[in-house]
Formats: structure tokens, C-alpha cells, sequence
């Protein structure tokens, strides 16, 4: 345990709190309830969010383990892209992420007696976002430290929103299954919402990676739209009545 | 009456609590920073969609979009000139190069004229300048106040008809929002003298802290910068776009020391004429003989001639209207990548490189598929029927705007999905036919070919010329690239923040200027190359100086193979990334007019064309080779 904290570097972990905190400091401001259970939940889902990335390291090597064997077929770096982006990055992520949200949502955000989610599940979806961004924006600020400040710029704007952002979505969804009436449909749109989440996260990484200036035009469109409709969603869901 | 109209922000922007002020505050913010952390246009466009109360925040969000449209309308034309060819572009460089005070001049003055606009503007509307308000003989108007002898009735909105849309507007009712008109009282206009002292003085303000912004990126970016290298860093300043964005946004900055407390005035009309038409597209049609309907039906189509989808957008169909207007933009694309091929083969390397993409088929398939006047033509017709076809579906939407807003979400029905289809089918063409530069091909077959490499004894090799003959047709051929050196012994002193990352110096030869050279294989190679260069900062990285030479095969089907280093350096790590570089290229077109695989022995280097600079016998010899290449053809 000693030699791990010795390894952290303090500036590290200091530009990756500041990533997330504008962010979480707005999503909490603005969220509607008592500030105190907002609080609570904004801790433990923050928790979670940490606790995601740590059983995503940790299933890593299990589920696609490091073997040096050379595939018959010639693998393209196309290919290579898109399993990155969908497979490793996206589904492996995103299903970890919401299946957090899902099992505090039930605790902390499920009315049992109406048997629907309340809006607090969004702020949970948020703050496991922030728990996971805060960790990844931390390995890869210390990873290079010779561009610290590119990488927390990039890390700030750009991949903290995009978690935040595809978490709050698959939240929408299951606020938005309330509307359904029976169960099949209710389960149907929250499937949805996984599979959407799983699809924005491969796309958007999809542009992103391989990092050129057309994929980066397309990546930054797609990241607007979803702000855009996650805003206009929030304000349909979450806010009107406050 | 003017001041009812939305180009200021309104008072009740100012009920707000504090957390949703500091929301609308950190959004502006993003759209002024948007260029610089990477959003560009998008996220202005976003806050326009998404905010349409705010005032102030819609303003920073035009202002920010107008900026950027237009810088890139200016610099666009300038980058596609210097894509087109290697003296183009080496033309551009030494341009920006010699004539950076003059750009530098150029934007200033720009700058000044657009200060007295706003100054004059300002004069007329309140009849005096905050720089020089006498404020301790007016204790009780702190604000400034509306010059009533400013003549509304002959400013431009007028055709509007705003009174009465401002009618049909409760908000404007607000009888605190009319205050500033009531206030009946004359102020004498300053001197012509007093406003140009204080343009001018604000001129200065907004020059001196540009360059500290400058020199404060320049601190922070590179160690140990001297006096000298920062001011020589500052003379290029006016190079890209973000530069020319940073000097906008400082001027507009600096113009609110006149009082400014909205749109700039020349954006005042087009600020407005966006706000009307928003305003009209908000609520469905209920009447459709109604002056409000041909408006709407008016504004609709200007829309969609402009840009097709954005007629649809326009009118909340966005299911429609974005597919449309994405495919469209898309066989635009393809359109100017097939047109740029068919011109010249290496303008469409560079073209693709320019977006960081390359064909994603085998260029020796790719390049001779282009050359073929079919393909521009039947782009050309498609992107003709996509533009006439959404054209006249928009009558259909426009026909159905009774329809509530909110359920105009994605309908069934053939036209209504068609452009989501082809849409579809044409990202696949898309990363099928054209892939980002990083991504690549394993090649098939690898061949472990040990042949001999660069023998100068066997070689033909000839001092480069300003006299090349018009005809070469040899592998070696080519344009030569690069920046020129003053003389052969002195060389140019490389600076880190410049274009060096353009890759080699050129030495003492003269520029050929406006000389029509044949495209050659080597130029071919060269312009490949550009693609990882740039995505892996090769020249960037490479220290000063450096030199390493290395040999690879192209064989006949175009794949690079035998990869090896001749003569390294003291920098592995560079030597490393020169072998990488050249991996990433294959596979390329296949040598013309060749039977046997082709031996490549090329020099890296990032200084003159000095041979006494370089190090050993080889790259004295390689360094006068164009390109610093040599290809000889194995048998």
C-alpha cells in the first residue's frame, strides 16, 4: 500500500480531480432535491464510478489476455480500430458503467410503490461517470508528462463531457422507460439505451482515435448533437418541474 | 424603438441565480474558446439550438461562429493553393516567411478600421464613448444612456417589420426594458479629435495584449526561449487560424471599452435577421394565407438552396434535414477529392492528407481509377439530384407545418427515410474508400530481399540545377521542395516553432519559381510521405540537427519491404521513428516503367544543402540528390 501511494504523483492527481470537478460541481449545483441525500449519492456514485474502472483493469487480462500468436488472417488496423472502439473500449466500458448505475439506481432511485426511477438517477449516472473519468484522466495525464497540459485540456473538455454525457443518455432512458407500461417495454428501451451508449461510445472513439482532422470534425459533430439532446432531454425530464 | 430589439442583453437575464449565471458565463467562454480546444464551429452552432433566450449568450455564440466562418474563408482558399503543388506550397511558406510584418500590418489596420466602425456606431447611438464619458459630472447615469437624436427610423432593420413581431412578444413588454428610451436628453457629440484618440488608444490596448497572450503560449511552450527567438516567434504569429481568431477576439474584447454592450455593430443586422427568423420557426403554422407563413416559407427556402437539409432543419424536421444535409456534404466531398485526383495525382494526396485521411484502396487500383473523367461527372449529377430532390421534398414539409413540433420526430414513409438510407451507404463508401492516414494494410507478403544498396561508384548522379531539363522521366526526378537557404555555408538557422516541421531545407540552389517540372515517382514518394510525417510529428521531433540515411525496396506490386538503417545517428530513438515512417507508407503505387523491384536509398536530414555540413562521405554524396533520394531498379 506504501509503495503505491508513493507512486501516485501528486500532479496528477491534482489536474484529474480538476478535470471532473467543474462538471460535477455544475451537474450537482443544478440538480433538483435536498442537497445533503444529493451529496450522498453524488459520494457513493462517484465510488462506483472508481470502483468500474478498477474491475475493468482487473477483468482485462481475463477476458482478452495478452497472447503472442500471429492471427492466420492479416488483421487490418480498420478492423483493429473498430474492435478497439466498439469492443474493448465501448461495450467493455459501458456495460460496467451501467450496470453500476443500474444497481444503485435501484437502492437510491427507484420509487418501489409508483415502481419508477426518480430523477436522482441521473445524478448517479453523472457522478459514475466522473468516478471513472477521474481515473482515467489521471493514468493518462501521468502517462506522458512531457504534455501535460494538452492531455488535461483534452481530458477536461473532451472525454470527461463524453462519459458524462453517454451516462447521463442511458440515465434519460431509464427515466424514459417510466413512460412505458408494461415491463417488456420498459426492458426493451433500457436495452436500447445500452445499445446506444455502447454505439455513441464506439463511434465517437471510432473518429477519434486513428486521429485525423475529417474524423475529429465528425467526432466533435456527434459530441455536440448528444450534448444537445441530452440538454434538451434534461430539460424535458429532470428540470421542468424544479 | 431600437432598443427593444434583442442586441443587448436583457435586463432579465439579470434574475438569474447566481449558478445559472455562472453557466451562461462558462458556455460563452466555450464558444470564445471553442477554435482552441478543438469544438470549432460545432459548439457555437450547439448553444444557437439549444439557448434561445439568452441574449448575451446567443451573442458570444454568433459572434465566436461568424469569426471562425469567416477566418476560415480567408485561410481555406490559401491552404488548398499551397496543397496544390511543392512550389506552391514553398511558395506560401517563404511568403508568410518574408511578408509576416506585413501580414501582421494588414490584420492591425483591419483591426483599426473595424474599432472606428463600432466607434462611430456608438457616437450615433449614444452619442458619446465610455472611454471619455465624464462620469463625475453625471453621478446619477452611471449606464450610458440612448441618444435620442439617434435616427432609428433610417437604420437598417426597418424592413423588418419588427413592430410588429415585437408585438406578437410578450417579453418586450417589460416596461423596464423601455427605460433607456424614455430618457429624453441630448448629449453633444465628441470631437472627431477625442474619438480618434481613443480608437487609436484602444487599438493599442488590444495590440499589447495580443502579443503578451503571444509571448505568455511562447513562455509556456518552449523552455528557455531567448529574446530573439520569441520575437521571431511573435513575427509569424499571423500564420494560422487560431492567431488570426486570438487578434479577433482580443479587438472585440478591447471594443467593449467604448460602452459596447452587445452584438458588434456590424453584425447587428445578420444577428438580427437570424433572431426574426428563428422566432418564426418556433411555433407550428396555424394560418397558412398569414404574412407569418410566406415569411417562414420564404426564409425556409433561401435556407435550403444555400446548403439543402438546412431548409428542413430549419423547420424542427431535423430526421430529415441532417441526413439530407450530411449526405449532401458528403458527395460534396467526394466530388472535390474525385476533381482534385483527376487534376493532378499528388494535389490529391495532399488534398486527402490535408483532412489527415488517404485512399483506403491500393493506390496502384486507387490513382488510375481516378484519372477517369466518369467519376467527377456522375458525383457531379448525384450531388445535382440530392439538391433537387430535397428542394422540392421541402415544399412537402412546408405543406405540413400545422403539425405540432414536438412530433416531428422520424416518420415512416419512403421519402421520409431515403436520405437516412443513403446516408448510410455512403459512410460505408466513405470508410471503405477513404481512411485516416494512421490506419493501414498488413502486407501480404514480406520478402527478405538483402540487395545491395547506394554505390556512388555505380551512380549517375547530377548537381542540382536551376536548369532541370522540362522532360525527366527518371525515377529520380522531381520538384524540388522546401524553403530556401541564403548561401551554401552558412545554412539557415532551423527555429523550433517553425516550419522546419515542413520537413528539409532547401540549400543554395535557386528557387525554381513558377517552372513547369513533369510529376515524377520521387515527387509521388515525397507527397506520400507527408502523411505520416505530420501525423507523427517526425519533423517536429527530430532534433537539431539531424541526419540518418536509409534504404528500402518498393517492389512491383508497391509494397515498401527491406527496411534497413545505412547510417544512423546519435539519436535512436529517431532513427527508430525514420524506420517506422517509412513502414507507414506501404503500400504506394508501383514504379513506373520498371521490371524488377526498386532500391531506395534516401537521406532524412533537417538542414541545408551544404555538403561539407554533413558527416560522413554517403550523405555529402545523398544530400545533393533531390529529396536527398536515390532509386536505382534491381534486375
Amino acid at each position: 500500500m506504501p509503495t503505491f501511494f508513493s507512486e501516485l504523483s501528486p500532479i496528477g492527481i491534482v489536474l484529474a480531480c480538476l478535470s471532473i470537478l467543474p462538471w460535477a460541481f455544475f451537474l450537482l449545483g443544478l440538480h433538483p432535491g435536498k442537497t445533503n441525500k444529493k451529496f450522498l449519492i453524488a459520494l457513493l456514485a462517484l465510488g462506483l464510478g472508481i470502483l468500474s474502472t478498477k474491475v475493468i483493469l482487473m477483468l482485462h487480462p481475463i477476458i482478452w489476455p495478452d497472447v503472442d500468436f500471429k492471427p492466420k488472417k492479416n488483421v487490418t488496423m480498420l478492423s483493429q480500430t473498430v474492435y478497439i472502439s466498439f469492443i474493448q473500449a465501448g461495450m467493455m466500458e459501458e456495460t460496467f458503467k451501467e450496470l453500476f448505475i443500474i444497481s444503485m439506481g435501484i437502492v437510491f432511485a427507484f420509487n418501489r410503490s409508483l415502481k419508477h426511477w426518480t430523477k436522482d438517477i441521473v445524478l448517479i449516472g453523472g457522478f459514475v461517470a466522473f468516478g471513472f473519468a477521474l481515473i482515467e484522466n489521471y493514468v493518462y495525464i501521468s502517462k506522458d508528462t512531457t504534455k501535460v497540459f494538452e492531455m488535461f485540456i483534452g481530458r477536461t473538455f473532451y472525454s470527461t463531457n463524453i462519459h458524462l454525457l453517454i451516462n447521463i443518455c442511458f440515465s434519460l432512458f431509464l427515466l424514459k422507460s417510466n413512460e412505458q407500461d408494461k415491463w417488456s417495454d420498459k426492458l426493451i428501451l433500457i436495452a436500447y439505451g445500452y445499445v446506444l451508449a455502447i454505439f455513441q461510445h464506439g463511434v465517437v472513439d471510432f473518429f477519434l482515435l486513428p486521429g485525423s482532422r475529417f474524423g475529429n470534425w465528425l467526432s466533435t459533430a456527434m459530441f455536440v448533437g448528444i450534448w444537445v439532446w441530452v440538454v434538451r432531454d434534461m430539460r424535458k425530464y429532470v428540470y421542468q418541474d424544479t | 424603438m431600437q432598443d427593444v430589439l434583442p442586441l443587448e442583453a436583457e435586463p432579465r437575464e439579470n434574475k438569474l441565480n447566481s449558478l445559472e449565471k455562472l453557466v451562461i458565463s462558462g458556455l460563452s467562454s466555450l464558444c470564445w474558446l471553442s477554435p482552441f480546444i478543438g469544438l470549432g464551429i460545432f459548439f457555437p452552432m450547439g448553444v444557437l439550438l439549444l439557448y434561445q433566450q439568452n441574449q448575451k449568450l446567443r451573442i458570444a455564440a454568433f459572434q465566436s461562429l461568424f469569426l471562425q466562418i469567416f477566418i476560415q474563408l480567408i485561410l481555406f482558399p490559401m491552404d488548398l493553393y499551397s496543397l496544390y503543388s511543392f512550389e506552391t506550397e514553398a511558395f506560401l511558406i517563404a511568403l508568410k516567411q518574408e511578408y509576416a510584418g506585413l501580414f501582421f500590418l494588414f490584420w492591425s489596420f483591419v483591426g483599426l478600421i473595424l474599432l472606428f466602425m463600432e466607434a462611430r456606431f456608438l457616437i450615433r447611438k449614444y452619442g458619446e464613448l465610455h472611454l471619455f464619458s465624464d462620469k463625475s459630472k453625471e453621478p446619477s447615469t452611471p449606464k450610458m444612456i440612448t441618444n435620442p437624436r439617434f435616427d432609428f427610423e433610417k437604420e437598417e432593420w426597418d424592413n423588418y417589420e419588427y413592430q410588429k413581431i415585437e408585438r406578437e412578444n410578450e417579453e418586450v413588454r417589460d416596461a423596464e426594458y423601455r427605460k433607456p428610451i424614455a430618457v429624453k436628453e441630448i448629449k453633444p457629440r465628441p470631437s472627431f479629435f477625442r474619438t480618434f484618440v481613443s480608437v487609436f488608444l484602444v487599438w493599442i490596448i488590444a495590440l499589447v495584449w495580443f502579443c503578451c497572450i503571444n509571448y505568455f503560449f511562447a513562455m509556456i511552450n518552449t523552455q528557455n526561449y531567448s529574446y530573439d527567438e520569441t520575437m521571431q516567434m511573435l513575427d509569424q504569429v499571423f500564420k494560422g487560424d487560431t492567431a488570426l481568431f486570438l487578434w479577433f477576439m482580443t479587438l472585440l474584447s478591447a471594443s467593449s471599452l467604448f460602452g459596447r454592450k452587445g452584438i458588434l455593430s456590424i453584425l447587428r443586422r445578420p444577428y438580427f435577421s437570424l433572431y426574426l427568423h428563428t422566432k418564426l420557426a418556433k411555433s407550428p403554422t396555424y394560418d397558412f394565407f398569414s404574412n407569418t407563413y410566406t415569411r417562414k416559407k420564404k426564409y425556409a427556402r433561401i435556407r435550403e438552396r444555400l446548403l439543402p437539409g438546412w431548409g428542413h432543419i430549419y423547420l424542427h424536421r431535423y430526421w430529415k434535414g441532417f441526413p439530407i444535409l450530411f449526405s449532401f456534404l458528403l458527395i460534396f466531398f467526394f466530388l472535390t477529392i474525385s476533381i482534385a485526383f483527376y487534376s493532378d495525382t499528388t494535389f490529391g494526396i495532399n488534398f486527402l492528407r490535408y483532412f489527415g485521411l488517404k485512399p483506403g484502396m491500393h493506390d496502384k487500383e486507387f490513382i488510375p481509377a481516378t484519372q477517369n473523367m466518369a467519376y467527377p461527372i456522375s458525383i457531379g449529377f448525384l450531388l445535382s439530384v440530392v439538391y433537387i430532390f430535397s428542394n422540392s421534398m421541402l415544399n412537402g414539409s412546408l405543406k405540413k407545418d400545422g403539425e405540432p413540433i414536438s412530433e416531428r420526430g422520424l416518420q415512416s414513409g419512403f421519402t421520409n427515410n431515403v436520405y437516412l438510407s443513403i446516408l448510410a451507404h455512403l459512410v460505408i463508401i466513405a470508410i471503405v474508400l477513404i481512411i485516416p492516414i494512421t490506419i493501414q494494410r498488413q502486407s501480404a507478403k514480406k520478402k527478405d530481399i538483402s540487395k545491395q544498396h547506394y554505390q556512388p561508384e555505380k551512380m549517375e548522379y547530377y548537381f542540382i540545377d536551376p536548369d532541370i531539363p522540362d522532360e525527366v522521366k527518371d525515377l529520380n526526378g522531381g520538384v524540388i521542395a522546401g524553403t530556401e537557404t541564403p548561401n551554401q555555408k552558412d545554412g539557415i538557422k532551423i527555429p523550433d516553432n517553425d516550419p522546419a516541421d515542413q520537413g528539409k531545407v532547401k540549400g543554395y540552389v535557386k528557387r525554381v519559381k513558377g517552372k513547369k517540372l513533369p510529376r515524377t515517382y520521387s515527387n509521388y514518394i515525397s507527397a506520400r510521405m507527408r502523411g505520416p510525417e505530420n501525423f507523427m510529428e517526425y519533423w517536429k521531433r527530430a532534433p537539431h540537427p539531424y541526419s540518418c540515411v536509409v534504404a528500402y525496396t518498393i517492389t512491383t506490386d508497391g509494397e515498401i519491404v527491406d527496411v534497413i538503417l545505412v547510417e544512423g545517428s546519435a539519436y535512436p530513438d529517431q532513427d527508430n521513428l525514420t524506420l517506422e515512417l517509412i513502414k507507414s507508407m506501404s503500400p504506394v503505387m508501383p514504379p513506373p516503367n520498371v521490371k524488377g523491384d526498386v532500391r531506395v536509398t534516401e537521406l532524412f536530414w533537417n538542414g541545408s544543402i551544404d555538403p561539407d555540413a554533413m558527416p560522413t562521405p554517403l550523405q555529402k554524396d545523398m544530400v545533393l540528390h533531390f529529396d536527398g533520394r536515390y532509386m536505382e531498379e534491381e534486375f
